[in-house]
């Protein structure tokens, strides 16, 4: 067996993971900003779409993706009209399932941590001269941090184990498509339970350790309280 | 400085619609039942209140103006709220830090100056969940000033303190606005309070103003109605000790009055207050009474207090005192607005719950 048989698709499901989990946290942080604070009454409609990659299966996802993101598909037919690479069974098309896939992981736990910012102490920077932008960094990242650390490893570990959506829209090409969880199931396919057995673990470990760094993060007290 | 506001505001079943003019020159208080909308008033002129409509005018500037709103962080304001909104994951000098790195006016005064008179030099290295609700509240009025504020909104700053601190409390804040002479609209229901502090009163009743004038004649008995406690408000214009009786002398606008030294803080309160019911009358001198202190005045005026009790307004030199009696009493002595009578008082104290 070759050391590299572990290697790409871990270093390829690595990459995947942190470029979904550094978008992920882009996009949803104006996203649950505003779901934290609005009183707009379409607000439960957008948490419910937000929600559905939770409730559905990965193959009905992957299944709309896959039509969506081919050279006839709107996405598809997007991306070939701004001269971008094809979607379908590559690894921008792989991250564009991801961010989906995983976007209520990112979503929910940053929106958590913003609603549950002191308003008054919002209130109290804007009577200190603090502009909107300001109190953002100053006041609601560092008090959301571990909200915003939580999302982060909820999305990244989420993604580390999408199946379902990476078997419909990326097929198993080595080095671009083919993950860690597509690797292990083709391992068993071919009834190679050694290798099944390594990669396997190594999903395994690393989920754990995330989950362990998780739970450690919600227990540590903040500095300033004793 | 003159801020006018004519405001509205509805927000569920509660309506806002006051309108005035105030001098703000010190201290302003803003009094009323709670529900009346005091603090929604300074949350509005605060600009905290998206959906307040009408005219702010604060000296030269336009807070509100034709539906356009300055930003509350462009309105040079320092605000205290009401349980201090700390920022929890700063240190309290970072606080003060905080508002000072965003100040958009020149210093005023130094932290250090500010800290001071705060007295919080000592937790400037503490974190605020250590602190308790006093200190809170005096890091709260430090920040606020720490932002060069050309006024300063305080709602209700000593309601989350406990009792004991916060007599304490309320003298300091006397002596803060004294030092800083920064304008303030303060707000609050406690009477008392808005009588020591303020000169000036505004007060709400179901988010309309109901009365705009000296805070002698907001808080008049005669014009309160409410049941509360009635005290008259007596400026103290100068002191003096008599060390060996541990007696002191306040020259007030009813004429002089003792006290027993240690019922006053060493710091002059700029004024007292002497509840009703501590006020006797007699009509003639007593020369044989353990009160310290007779003051001859004439009847003004009596009100009906309750079933039991009328409420006799005095006139004693150029000063108003109040004094509660029973109806059998006045009965007794004939009293009629013109009487000439000798007030007793017992007591004279800063607060006027008790």
């Amino acid at each position: 067996m070759n050391v590299s048989d572990i290697w790409i698709p871990l270093a390829l499901t690595l990459k995947l993971a942190a470029v979904t989990t550094v978008l992920l946290l882009l996009l949803c942080a104006p996203l649950a900003w505003w779901l934290a604070h609005t009183r707009s009454r379409v607000r439960p409609l957008f948490e419910a779409v937000l929600s559905l990659p939770i409730v559905l299966p990965p193959s009905v996802l992957g299944f709309y993706l896959l039509v969506a993101l081919s050279p006839t598909g709107p996405i598809g037919k997007l991306s070939e009209a701004l001269g971008g690479p094809a979607l379908v069974f590559s690894f921008t098309g792989l991250v564009i399932g991801s961010l989906i896939y995983s976007l209520p992981f990112v979503a929910q736990p940053l929106q958590n941590a913003f609603s549950a910012l002191p308003r008054d102490q919002l209130e109290a920077a804007s009577t200190l001269g603090a502009s909107p932008v300001d109190r953002f960094f100053s006041i609601a990242l560092p008090q959301a941090k571990r909200g915003i650390l939580s999302a982060a490893v909820l999305g990244f570990a989420h993604t580390l184990g999408e199946f379902g959506v990476v078997l419909m829209i990326g097929g198993s090409i080595p080095g671009e498509t083919r993950t860690l969880s597509i690797a292990i199931y083709e391992s068993v396919e071919m009834l190679d339970y050694g290798q099944a057995h390594l990669l396997a673990g190594t999903v395994l470990l690393i989920s754990f350790l995330l989950l362990v760094f998780i739970y450690t993060l919600n227990r540590a007290s903040s500095p300033f309280k004793r | 400085m003159k801020v006018s506001f004519d405001l509205q505001l509805q927000k569920g079943a509660f309506s806002l619609a006051a309108k005035a003019d105030l001098p703000a020159d010190s201290v302003t208080t803003i009094v009323g039942h709670s529900g009346a909308g005091k603090s929604t008033l300074l949350r509005c002129l605060a600009g905290l209140e998206k959906g307040a409509r009408g005219a702010i005018q604060v000296g030269e500037e336009a807070w509100l103006e034709n539906g356009r709103s300055l930003p509350p962080h462009l309105r040079r304001i320092g605000y205290v709220f009401q349980h201090a909104a700390l920022f929890e994951h700063l240190s309290v000098s970072q606080n003060l830090r905080y508002a000072r790195q965003r100040a958009l006016d020149s210093d005023l005064f130094t932290l250090e100056e500010i800290a001071q008179a705060t007295r919080i030099q000592h937790l400037l290295e503490r974190a605020p969940a250590t602190l308790s609700g006093g200190e809170r509240q005096r890091v709260a009025i430090a920040r606020a000033i720490a932002s060069n504020p050309q006024i300063l909104f305080l709602d209700e700053p000593l309601s989350a303190v406990d009792e004991t601190a916060r007599n304490q409390l309320a003298h300091e804040l006397e002596q803060i606005f004294r030092s800083f002479q920064i304008p303030a609209l303060y707000v609050t229901h406690n009477l008392a309070e808005a009588a020591r502090l303020s000169s000036h009163a505004l007060r709400l009743e179901s988010g309309r103003v109901t009365a705009n004038a000296a805070t002698r004649q907001v808080l008049a008995p005669t014009d309160l109605h409410d049941g509360s406690d009635p005290f008259s408000i007596l400026e103290i214009r100068a002191r003096r000790d008599l060390a060996e009786e541990a007696l002191t002398e306040l020259d007030t606008a009813i004429g002089p009055l003792l006290v027993s030294t240690s019922s006053i803080p060493r710091n002059l309160p700029q004024r007292i207050l002497v509840r009703a019911r501590d006020v006797g009358l007699s009509l003639d001198p007593l020369p044989a009474t353990s009160f310290l202190n007779q003051i001859p005045a004439s009847i003004h005026a009596l009100h009906e207090h309750s079933a039991s009790q009328v409420l006799a307004q005095l006139s004693c030199q150029g000063g108003t005192l109040y004094a509660l009696v029973t109806r059998r009493s006045a009965q007794k002595l004939l009293l009629a607005p013109g009487h000439p009578v000798h007030a007793l008082i017992k007591s004279v104290t800063l607060q006027a719950e008790a």
